[in-house]
């Protein structure tokens, strides 16, 4: 212990149950977080909620990320705007927590009738080739997601040039 | 509840709360803490057909109390209120009377706050700058059960890439940029960077706005001069 407090043995038995008590709330917690859907989401759709999305993330001061949108509709169907979120999401989570990026562009466009989406950051980067059991999860995760939507995603990157994913779903 | 602003006599309840019942005015009460915007709202609100500003509360404070004794179909309220904001009245107003109906209103179209608001559970939102018919809009279309947001025409919540000193453009839009600087036609761009022209066309528009210029030419100049060519 820190600072010269000592413990007997079974308060650090007990110390140590409360902690690991805690790491599962906070597990928990993660999860249902993940699994609840903004209600701006569902109310006002894809830019509304992505506005606060970054709106949140600008505040907390540790990256700055710009949101585009060019001709995009204002309701896609509750699906696509559902995954689509939540596939930004975890590119944005990946840029933060693997990247260490430090600005992040989130680019949506329609294209006669095809959904563009480009997340880019300027963080470290990978060799798209080699990579890594760690990685290799999430990022087949968000190609089964765009694959869902009958559409692609592709990843730019190399060390040090930073990251960008491509996605590419029709509007049908 | 001294200063709440009741037509007519405070003690008498108007005549016009019809709550569910068909033909009776839709009641509204108006909370701001600006005595013009409400005196304002009133006088756009009562050119509506079938509907009535019952009262006006001057906070969030006012507001409930008066909601206690007097069951109102809908609450058009500022969001910046002192104290209690109005994105926590509208939340408690859903939580204690779940049958009135919330819309929001304020100088600033802040998209976090309108997000919140919805959030929260009110059903529209109306920018003070909108027009009376705007307002009459997103009122009738509360009622109607639909969602309107009238976030106004001026000072609207800009997209990043409206800000002519802050342009952000991303690694595609610079190869796209440089290509077009070297005299390349779409198709050819199109070809080099394995994207069908149409695409091409997109990110050339796009960065036509982005930069706000009317031509390729102009944004050629303006990109090399921000060294982005």
């Amino acid at each position: 212990m820190k600072g010269g407090t000592y413990m007997a043995e079974e308060q650090t038995v007990l110390f140590g149950h409360s902690i690991n008590k805690l790491d599962q709330a906070i597990q928990d917690l993660r999860r249902v977080a993940h699994h609840l859907l903004p209600a701006i989401l569902v109310k006002l759709g894809l830019i509304p909620a992505l506005k606060n999305f970054c709106q949140n993330l600008n505040d907390s001061g540790l990256i700055q990320v710009h949101l585009q949108h060019f001709n995009f509709p204002q309701r896609l169907n509750l699906e696509q705007e559902t995954i689509t979120y939540r596939m930004i999401q975890e590119a944005v989570n990946n840029a933060l927590k693997h990247a260490e990026a430090k600005q992040i562009i989130i680019q949506l466009r329609r294209v006669e009738n095809q959904i563009q989406i480009e997340v880019e950051d300027d963080g470290k980067g990978f060799d798209p080739t080699r990579i890594p059991y760690t990685k290799a999860g999430g990022l087949q995760n968000l190609k089964n997601r765009a694959e869902y939507l009958k559409g692609s995603l592709s990843i730019d990157s190399e060390p040090d040039k930073g990251t960008t994913i491509h996605i590419e779903f029709p509007l049908g | 509840m001294n200063t709440m602003q009741n037509k007519g006599n405070t003690d008498e309840k108007p005549i016009l709360f019809g709550e569910g019942q068909d033909g009776a005015a839709r009641s509204i009460l108006l909370v701001d803490d600006h005595p013009m915007v409400l005196m304002g709202m009133e006088a756009i609100l009562s050119t509506l057909p079938g509907m009535v500003v019952s009262a006006k509360a001057k906070d969030a404070l006012e507001a409930i109390a008066w909601l206690r004794e007097n069951p109102t179909d809908l609450v058009l309220t500022d969001i910046h209120l002192p104290e209690i904001t109005g994105v926590d009245l509208c939340a408690k107003i859903k939580k204690e009377f779940p049958a009135t109906k919330v819309v929001g209103m304020s100088t600033f179209n802040d998209q976090m706050l309108i997000g919140k608001l919805i959030s929260a559970g009110a059903v529209g939102f109306v920018s003070k700058s909108a027009s009376a018919e705007d307002i009459a809009e997103v009122i009738l279309g509360a009622f109607a059960n639909q969602i309107l947001i009238k976030a106004g025409t001026k000072n609207h919540q800009p997209n990043p890439s409206d800000n002519p000193d802050n342009i952000v453009v991303t690694r595609r839009e610079k190869e796209i940029l440089a290509l077009i600087s070297q005299g390349l036609t779409t198709k050819e761009i199109a070809d080099q960077i394995f994207v069908s022209p149409s695409t091409v066309d997109s990110h050339r528009k796009n960065l036509l706005e982005k930069f706000d210029v009317l031509n390729t030419a102009s944004l050629i100049t303006k990109a090399s001069k921000m060294g982005l060519v």
